[in-house]
């Protein structure tokens, strides 16, 4: 496995961490019915905490610095089919609820950061399998 | 100025006044104003597609019109534009999530809105680099 494989698993895996954390205190928000700044000030502090733990992890883990031209060229390509992952998948999430429930429906707020939570997910699933296909595509052994 | 140079300003414009009546519409919720102001948006939307069919065939073209420099800038402007997009729907969705809280409902239109609010920050910026990258004042894109 090359180190952009490497790479790209361990940022699917960390993308993956972050949703399910971040679906779990969504939900557990809204169960509670958190409303004011409060809550937000409490998840920021939490945030504050854990980054620095998250970035050493990453950091140690992350190879994108050692990549050859040819790494950074599947790279790249990879973060464009990401964009335009996103740009659709984002799109359509915010125009089809238009379209099939009308446009006098209203919906609950909680859905708005699930459907952010969900982008970013997308956005890094697409990225990672980019790069593996694109590394298996050419016989990439490591 | 050169062609590109002119369909950025123009992109820049045209997003700018998309941008500021796509706020009015968030303050004025549904209404006749709101009515109107989506529709000079659509009109609008649509002249700047056609601009970027236009980009678009002067890069198919080629020859001195559009070189790697060029594409160059073109990319990192899109980098930018995606990035401001991402963060503009990052804030819209928590802040709409803050200010109703977990339990609120929010009209549907709001949704599209969000989506719409990023696209046109996407088109803002994208345009803005490209002018400044090229630099305001030159006329022969150096």
């Amino acid at each position: 496995m090359s180190k952009l494989q490497k790479s790209a698993l361990v940022n699917l895996s960390m993308a993956t961490v972050f949703a399910i954390i971040s679906t779990a205190g969504i939900l557990f928000l809204t169960s509670v019915n958190a409303k004011g700044v409060v809550p937000w000030l409490i998840g920021l502090f939490v945030c504050v905490l854990i980054s620095p733990g998250v970035y050493v992890l990453y950091r140690k883990k992350s190879l994108e610095v050692r990549f050859d031209e040819r790494e950074k060229m599947i790279d790249r390509r990879a973060f464009i089919v990401a964009a335009i992952a996103l740009a659709i998948f984002l799109g359509g999430a915010c125009t089809l609820p238009f379209a099939v429930l009308g446009g006098q429906s209203v919906v609950k707020v909680y859905y708005l950061p699930l459907i952010f939570i969900a982008t970013v997910l997308i956005a890094q699933l697409v990225h990672s399998a980019a790069v593996l296909i694109m590394c298996a595509l050419e016989g990439d052994d490591g | 100025m050169t062609k590109l140079q002119k369909i950025a300003l123009l992109n820049l414009i045209l997003a700018g006044i998309c941008l500021v009546l796509q706020l009015i519409c968030f303050v004025a919720g549904v209404s006749l104003i709101s009515l109107f102001a989506s529709i000079v948006i659509l009109v609008l939307g649509c002249i700047m597609l056609v601009s970027y069919f236009r980009r678009k065939r002067l890069v198919k073209r080629g020859s001195g019109e559009y070189d790697e420099r060029d594409k160059s800038i073109h990319t990192t402007a899109a980098l930018y534009g995606l990035m401001t997009a991402f963060m503009v729907c990052f804030l819209t969705t928590f802040l709409a999530f803050l200010i109703v809280g977990p339990g609120g409902e929010l009209e549907i239109g709001y949704v599209l809105g969000m989506f719409l609010l990023g696209a046109m920050s996407f088109f803002f910026t994208e345009s803005a680099v490209v002018l400044l990258k090229y630099g305001w004042r030159s006329t022969d894109g150096e």
